[in-house]
């Protein structure tokens, strides 16, 4: 597992112009991407995840429960690998990093929950192909 | 005759031809105005959420006194500490910032220790002269960050005893700062970030 250090994978992620598809982290649905970084000989530098709670109406008690109990959780998404031309879907178990929520200060309150995670295996997603689905 | 029809004719066509210019003219400057108000109510509803979205972001990293020189020694005069022997602990720092457009109120940060190490806690605050409220709580601490205004940052910096550190994890520090933690959370009114360290 990585380190802390400037660990904001969810601002990193969306600067490295991640696009998220339909995704389920723990079982729960919701909107995700494990996305692999590579350098310029297309050699893995990092792979880092990042998903929100589609629906958050009164379940975010439930995400934290579930995402905070057990720290391996299976992710299964979108895998955004600039090596392959075309987005795949994944299916690999991961180590939640952290976990953020807030409430809009608006009437309406809504909240917002957002996971970021890593594999477990990095070197399992570096090579993808065992784990497309 | 000839020249009389057509003089009467351009004089009948040409304010007919002006309607028409005038019309498109009014189309396209409705169409203009529709999207310039458009626009604006979409700039509006986006500022709008901004500022309605507080954003703390949490970060934990290894060091303390070398790697922050300036806030560590502010720290430690905060807590009343002269000749503080920073060098007889292993440091970790965690950064409180807010990073949304209004002041965060009531800020808790929750160490969980699940390795039940009890680190030396000195904080450096934004809010003028605050020294810092630790409390232990159940399997580690509860730290009182007041209030954090907009584009601020709290430091928060844990020592650990280097006695007290397994050796295996003392010794390659910068890569095993994780190990000593199960948590760090932050939490206030309408905000809640976690980090999870290596700790079990």
């Amino acid at each position: 597992m990585m380190g802390f250090e400037n660990l904001n994978l969810r601002k990193e992620a969306l600067s490295q112009g991640a696009s998220t598809g339909d995704a389920k982290l723990a079982g729960l649905p919701g909107k995700g991407t494990l996305q692999v970084w590579r350098g310029q000989r297309e050699d893995v530098l990092r792979i880092v995840g990042t998903w929100r709670l589609e629906d958050d109406s009164g379940r975010l008690g439930k995400v934290r429960e579930a995402l905070a109990d057990s720290k391996a959780v299976v992710y299964d998404g979108v895998l955004d690998d600039p090596a392959q031309a075309d987005k795949k879907r994944v299916r690999a178990e991961v180590y939640v990093t952290s976990i953020g929520s807030y409430q809009r200060r608006t009437e309406d309150g809504r909240t917002y929950c957002f996971v970021n995670f890593v594999p477990s295996d990095p070197e399992g997603v570096a090579g993808w192909r065992k784990l497309l689905t | 005759m000839t020249t009389s029809t057509s003089a009467r004719s351009e004089a009948q066509g040409s304010p007919t031809w002006v309607l028409w210019l005038f019309g498109i003219a009014l189309v396209v400057l409705f169409i203009w105005l529709w999207n310039t108000a458009n626009s604006a109510k979409s700039t509006a509803e986006a500022n709008a959420a901004l500022l309605a979205q507080p954003q703390v972001e949490l970060d934990y990293l290894v060091g303390g006194p070398t790697r922050f020189p300036e806030e560590f020694q502010e720290a430690a005069e905060d807590a009343e500490i002269e000749n503080f022997a920073s060098e007889e602990f292993l440091w970790t720092t965690a950064l409180i910032s807010n990073e949304g457009l209004g002041e965060v109120q009531d800020i808790t940060l929750t160490v969980d220790l699940p390795s039940g190490a009890e680190p030396t806690v000195l904080a450096s605050l934004p809010s003028f002269g605050s020294s810092v409220d630790v409390e232990p709580a159940e399997g580690g601490l509860e730290i009182d960050l007041r209030d954090i205004g907009d584009g601020e940052t709290a430091m928060v910096f844990l020592g650990y005893d280097r006695g007290a550190v397994p050796e295996e994890v003392s010794v390659n520090w910068a890569r095993s700062y994780e190990a000593l933690l199960g948590s760090l959370t932050v939490e206030a009114d309408d905000v809640e970030e976690t980090l999870f360290g290596r700790g079990v």
